[in-house]
């Protein structure tokens, strides 16, 4: 038996942009792993990713995304994703369009973008990669980043945090969900359903940003991340009085010494017009 | 055939593995940026990394002969350094096993 070494690309690799791999993404990023789910999603539809399907990303480490995958892509201005999407969208109404972007451009400076595209329910699928730090540039504070943790912008108190789903309830998105990076089992058949919505379907993707906010807050390593992932995450319990649905139910959990401690995941709602 | 076969270039770590020894474990190993997250999610605690460095200074996993090929550590893999394939679809000629 003798090995064809040319073969042995990633089972993905027709999907990827393989000369610019590997990406420019630190140790452990869960970005890598939610592009990853990203792409096994899109497959996953059948679409053909390339001519029926856009990717439109924003600033930050998640808007490099565009430029690793096979999909027509985007790279926008900072916080500008969303218009830049509801442009193609309307251009040509046969796309699927997919933003990909990172919590501090979508909820920072483009959040006004964000509850006026759940408002007027164009079709796209927005995921957000929220890892509650603006990584970049270096540690900043971003609107997800919980009460009491370390950034280079907070010592040790922060404002309250956006509740991303909560958000995305309120604003009107048709199609709300929850999960982290370390849900790559799942993740691939959710974002297949968000693809599918008519309207404007919403992930919040807990993710972690190991280099720059873990190390300061509780989860150092990327292996305890993802462990720390799927220990704190809780699916949620479908009740009829709709109570699951209430902020305080939908609330991301945090402790500066040990990561996340609770994390309400599941499909908060799912709705056609 | 060895019961444990690794086959080696410059890019690659190709292992023979699964119940019927039918799939290839693949490690693209200068993508690999030595996080861990595929040791610590393998169900089978079949990879352990290495002792040497890649090119780009980072250790990286080597399967240890426990691997079904069940693949969860190429899904969470964020360097998209790890794949599965059927034997017959990368070996020289196609040929089986
Ligand atoms: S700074 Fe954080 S979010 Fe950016 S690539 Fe590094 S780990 Fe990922
Ligand atoms: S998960 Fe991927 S990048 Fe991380 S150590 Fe394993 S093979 Fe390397
Ligand atoms: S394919 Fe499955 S058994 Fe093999 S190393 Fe990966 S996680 Fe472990």
């Amino acid at each position: 038996m003798e090995i064809d070494f040319s073969k042995l690309g990633h089972n993905l690799e027709d999907k990827l942009t393989s000369k610019m791999l590997p990406h420019i993404w630190c140790s452990g990023c869960s970005l890598g792993t939610n592009l990853q789910s990203l792409v096994r999603g899109a497959v996953m539809t059948g679409m053909d990713m390339d001519k029926e399907m856009v990717m439109i990303s924003g600033i930050g480490c998640t808007g490099r995304a565009s430029g690793y995958v096979e999909f027509d892509g985007f790279h926008t201005t900072h916080g500008r994703a969303i218009p830049f999407a509801s442009g193609v969208k309307t251009g040509n109404p046969n796309l699927e369009v997919i933003v990909f972007s990172g919590d501090g451009d979508l909820f920072s400076i483009g959040g006004n973008h964000f509850i006026h595209a759940a408002r007027r329910k164009l079709d796209m699928t927005i995921i957000c990669t929220n890892n509650s730090v603006y990584g970049l540039t270096g540690g900043q504070a971003s609107p997800t980043t919980f009460e009491y943790s370390t950034t280079t912008t907070t010592i040790d108190h922060n404002l309250r945090p956006f509740n991303l789903v909560d958000l995305a309830l309120g604003a009107g998105a048709d199609f709300v969900a929850r999960y982290t990076s370390a849900h790559f089992k799942i993740l691939p058949r959710i974002i297949k359903q968000a693809i599918e919505t008519d309207g404007v379907a919403f992930i919040d993707l807990i993710s972690g940003c190991p280099a720059i906010y873990g190390k300061r807050n509780g989860y150092p390593t990327a292996d305890y991340m993802v462990k720390n992932f799927l220990e704190a995450s809780v699916e949620i319990e479908v009740k009829e009085d709709g109570s699951h649905l209430l902020s305080e139910n939908t609330r991301v959990e945090f402790d500066r010494t040990k990561g996340y401690t609770k994390i309400p995941i599941g499909v908060f709602r799912r709705q056609h017009r | 055939m060895t019961e444990h076969e690794v086959s080696r270039n410059e890019r690659f770590d190709a292992y023979l593995v699964g119940k019927r020894s039918n799939r290839v474990f693949v490690v693209d190993r200068d993508r690999c940026k030595g996080c861990r997250i595929c040791v610590s999610v393998c169900p089978y605690q079949a990879l352990e990394m290495s002792r040497e460095k890649t090119q780009r200074g980072y250790f990286f996993p080597i399967e240890n002969g426990n691997c079904t090929a069940c693949k969860q550590c190429l899904y969470a893999c964020p360097d998209f350094v790890l794949s599965v394939h059927k034997l017959e679809e990368v070996t020289v000629g196609g040929e089986t096993a």
